[in-house]
């Protein structure tokens, strides 16, 4: 059965939260997660006819779902980011609480996309490299060299960093 | 620290932050909303197409204007200068209407109103309304028909200089038990500036994200500057002073050395200016020097000024109504009125009608008739 006999809007509806918080993860902003699963769910809708398999569908979602928070993070690479602060905030005031390790958030941040997707992947969501590789559409491999590449990256920045 | 150790860090700190992040409220209808609208192939869908639309509508829109105000010249105003006279439907709608006087005494001359024109249009275009009309004569008219923003951003946007400084807060100074820079207040202490517009290359607007978010390019010695602070004050609090009070707050997360600088929305107290209202004075620009100190007095609505002639001249049909600026009658005085243009019949037989043309002179910020002033005839079957 192609997409277009799924309920494909349906699927998107279900997952949604998940598909979210896994954009948030990636893109470290929750702004642009919401634009990401937006324009992930439409791109689902309109390549829906390449889904023949209801049980395909999660990992089929996550890679339409990846490759647009890769095109974001792309775009955000144009321009170096200010660290807005929260509304309201003062210098004088506690810093933003952005979870319990600065540093790693930092190093994770400074990551660059194919990385950053891995890890979130391989130690957030817990996946093996061959799921891993299911969902971003690359070989298991990459996916393997990818995360050493990314450990050794965090690893110096947090060193540098002192963290 | 080995693979072993980093990885379970990395495992603790990815499931406390993201394993129960709340899903905004707004996104299951966003996403229904989208989906319905691609099972219908009409239209734009996304949030940022719909983003892209509306400057696309926007730049339609100001060839219309600008083309509106070519056609109307000569149409009947007075004041020297004047371009912009509404078309006689605009009476029945619900335009809200704006006048910018410039400042008491100031020298004004028409290349440097043409640029205040030109960046007041681009403020409220940032502003995000796509479909205005401008007019430019001793003052600077504005109308438009959307709902939003309120007044008070219009007029905010309108009226301010526009004057902009990038100021390090340094660490020795700013934080607990120290000094407080506050959004919407003079910094507690002058602080120097790395730079002003003068390092500033372009300020866009950026609709890369669901917030709204500016870009600012910097020149290259202002981009040296800024990079070797950064470098050097990874953390540090910079502020964006605009027109003398702190617009906006950010930290530099990282050494900043491409020039280009991208704040986005959330950084601004909605107490003081809306982060909106302060992207859009920075994306128009800063009113030239003869228009610093421009004020945006409160006009009566055109309903009123319409109610007002209406009374004075007993009748008849509006054609036009009009916020301008005017000479008053102090010397170099300038005032904000509304023009008032009403036919009146006149039928001496049954054989023919002439139709009176009488422009009455509206105070547009008391609402009291000034004048009526006779401007021809016509003779109608």
């Amino acid at each position: 059965m192609s997409g277009r006999g799924l309920d494909v809007a349906g699927l998107v509806m279900a997952r949604l939260a998940d598909s979210y918080r896994l954009a948030r993860a990636i893109l470290l902003d929750d702004g642009e997660a919401e634009d990401a699963v937006q324009e992930a769910s439409l791109s689902a809708w309109r390549r829906r006819d390449s889904l023949r398999d209801e049980t395909r569908f999660d990992a089929w979602f996550d890679r339409i779902l990846v490759n647009q928070c890769r095109d974001q993070l792309r775009r955000r690479g144009r321009a170096v980011r200010l660290a807005a602060l929260p509304i309201g905030f003062e210098p004088s005031a506690a810093p933003p609480d952005t979870g319990a390790d600065p540093d790693l958030d930092r190093a994770l941040d400074a990551l660059d996309a194919d990385h950053r997707i891995v890890v979130v992947m391989r130690y957030w969501q817990d996946r093996t490299v061959d799921d891993i590789a299911d969902r971003v559409g690359i070989p298991a491999g990459t996916v393997k060299s990818r995360l050493h590449h990314a450990l050794r990256t965090l690893r110096a920045t947090l060193e540098a960093g002192h963290g | 620290m080995d693979d072993l150790e980093l990885e379970a860090r990395l495992r603790t700190h990815l499931h406390r932050r993201f394993d129960d992040a709340p899903i905004p409220s707004g996104l299951v209808s966003d996403v229904e909303q989208s989906l319905e609208t691609a099972a219908r192939p009409v239209g734009l869908a996304t949030r940022t197409g719909r983003i892209r639309l509306g400057w696309a509508v926007l730049a339609a829109a100001l060839v219309i204007a600008v083309g509106a105000i070519g056609l109307e010249k000569g149409h009947g105003a007075t004041s020297p200068g004047a371009s912009s006279t509404p078309s006689p439907q605009a009476t029945a709608s619900r335009e809200r209407d704006y006048i910018v006087l410039p400042p008491t005494g100031a020298s004004l001359d028409k290349p440097s109103a043409g640029l205040a024109t030109d960046i007041l249009g681009a403020r409220i275009g940032a502003l995000g309304i796509g479909n205005f009309g401008m007019g430019t004569g001793y003052g600077i008219e504005l109308s438009f028909e959307s709902t939003d923003p309120s007044d008070a951003s219009v007029r905010a946007v309108l009226g301010a200089t526009g004057d902009v400084q990038v100021v390090p807060l340094p660490a020795a100074d700013y934080g607990e038990g120290k000094l407080t820079a506050t959004i919407g207040a003079p910094l507690p202490k002058a602080e120097p500036a790395l730079f002003g517009w003068e390092g500033i290359a372009s300020i866009a607007t950026d609709t890369s994200g669901s917030t709204p978010g500016i870009l600012v390019t910097l020149k290259p010695a202002a981009a040296r500057a800024f990079g070797d602070y950064a470098a050097a004050h990874v953390g540090d609090t910079i502020a964006i002073v605009l027109d003398g009070r702190v617009a906006m707050l950010a930290v530099t997360s990282n050494a900043i050395t491409s020039g280009q600088i991208e704040l986005s929305g959330g950084t601004v107290d909605p107490a003081w200016w809306p982060f909106t209202e302060a992207a859009a004075i920075l994306v128009g620009g800063e009113l030239p020097e003869a228009w610093r100190g421009a004020s945006v007095p409160v006009i009566v609505p055109r309903d009123q000024a319409i109610a007002a002639a209406l009374a004075a001249t007993h009748g008849g049909t509006v054609q036009l109504a009009s916020p301008t600026v005017d000479l008053g009658p102090l010397a170099g005085a300038l005032r904000a009125v509304w023009y008032v243009d009403i036919y009146q019949p006149v039928c001496p037989d049954n054989e023919s009608c002439i139709s009176m043309y009488v422009r009455v002179r509206v105070d547009a910020v008391t609402g009291t008739v000034i004048d009526i002033a006779p401007q021809g005839s016509s003779v109608a079957p």
